[in-house]
């Protein structure tokens, strides 16, 4: 089934559109309320520099438009659970609280991490995948830290810490 | 003209596939924008920023499909709930969720967003879901390590249970979603 882009047969200009409506506004927003320039007229330029510069690389389109509708299927699954857990008789500041508590932001940061690794790889193709032949500091910082050695390590330090902290907590 | 010659009409001009997962998206992400006071009190940046989630949503076909299995799930799900708890009312007057209580609710209510989530989502062209990919996966081959967990972890629980209260577990979590609120 054609999306609705594909069948406007715009759906290339409507998608730079987007993004760069996108990125000037949050740019422009996050200015202004940093008040980081003072002016509205600083604010613009530079949210219009940063959107324009965003749209000359037409891998972001494919990034930004696989990443938000992700997101937001995320989002609201997030809304789904609250909303089970209210139904189910949790009360509305118990939810708040554990949205706070730092394991949930965790959670939702790292989900947030692997959905835009995600939508790179769609972009980008696989650009995480080690390449035993290539030379460069990417491929060569990517080969050291992508081999059984390191990973082995950095698990096993994460079993220790926690068989540290485990063992050491008073009931 | 009928609601079934209604309803096929609005099918049949989208409304199903582009205006509801439009609408649901837009006013979801605004009503957050608008609560969490992202950019400050500024309705016209959310509602870009909606616009343009919304769109972008509405470009990915598997999410639209997804979205129209999953939120009648829940909606099916919810009523199941609002039965039980009528049930409930019957015979036991007003509920109050006492830890244990909220432990348990806490369980039921991510097995129920997994079964609507997953129950459809996986294979949306074979139609076989997670009842299909589970059948497969607990087949003959796996099926003695599957006992074999299963009677270790029921081995482990007895063995290190506090014996002095049955209902620990589920305490021990609703007392945790307790502690979190705090």
């Amino acid at each position: 089934m054609a999306t609705i882009l594909e069948a406007s047969g715009l759906g290339s200009i409507i998608s730079m559109i987007m993004v760069f409506l996108l990125v000037f506004v949050v740019v422009f927003a996050l200015l202004k309320k940093s008040k980081f320039f003072g002016g509205d007229g600083f604010d613009a330029i530079i949210a219009f520099v940063f959107a324009v510069f965003t749209i000359m690389v037409p891998e972001t389109q494919v990034v930004v438009g696989n990443f938000l509708p992700w997101f937001f299927m995320f989002l609201l699954l997030a809304l789904v659970i609250f909303m089970f857990f209210m139904f189910m008789g949790v009360k509305g500041e118990t939810i708040a609280g554990l949205a706070k508590e730092p394991f949930m932001q965790v959670v939702g940061i790292g989900a947030i991490v692997v959905l835009f690794f995600i939508s790179m790889t769609q972009a980008f193709g696989p650009f995480l995948l080690v390449d035993p032949n290539a030379v460069g500091f990417w491929a060569t910082t990517k080969r050291f830290l992508f081999t059984r050695e390191f990973l082995g390590v950095v698990v096993l330090f994460f079993i220790g810490a926690y068989s540290i902290t485990f063992l050491s907590r008073n009931d | 003209m009928d609601f079934y010659e209604l309803l096929g009409n609005f099918d049949q001009i989208g409304g199903f596939d582009l205006l509801l997962p439009f609408i649901l998206v837009f006013t979801l992400v605004f009503a957050v924008l608008q609560k969490i006071n992202l950019f400050g009190d500024k309705k016209n940046i959310n509602m870009i920023v909606s616009l343009v989630i919304a769109i972008f949503f509405l470009n990915n076909t598997y999410l639209i499909f997804v979205l129209q299995k999953f939120l009648p799930n829940v909606s099916i799900i919810l009523i199941v709930f609002l039965m039980l708890l009528l049930l409930v009312g019957v015979f036991g007057g007003e509920t109050d969720f006492k830890e244990g209580m909220l432990g348990w609710a806490f369980i039921v209510s991510l097995i129920a967003i997994g079964f609507a989530l997953f129950s459809d989502m996986f294979s949306p062209v074979s139609g076989g879901g997670v009842s299909d990919w589970w059948y497969n996966f607990i087949g003959p081959g796996n099926m003695g390590m599957a006992w074999t967990l299963l009677f270790l972890a029921i081995f482990i629980f007895t063995i290190t249970r506090d014996k002095k209260d049955k209902n620990e577990f589920m305490k021990y979590i609703g007392k945790g979603i307790k502690k979190l609120s705090k």
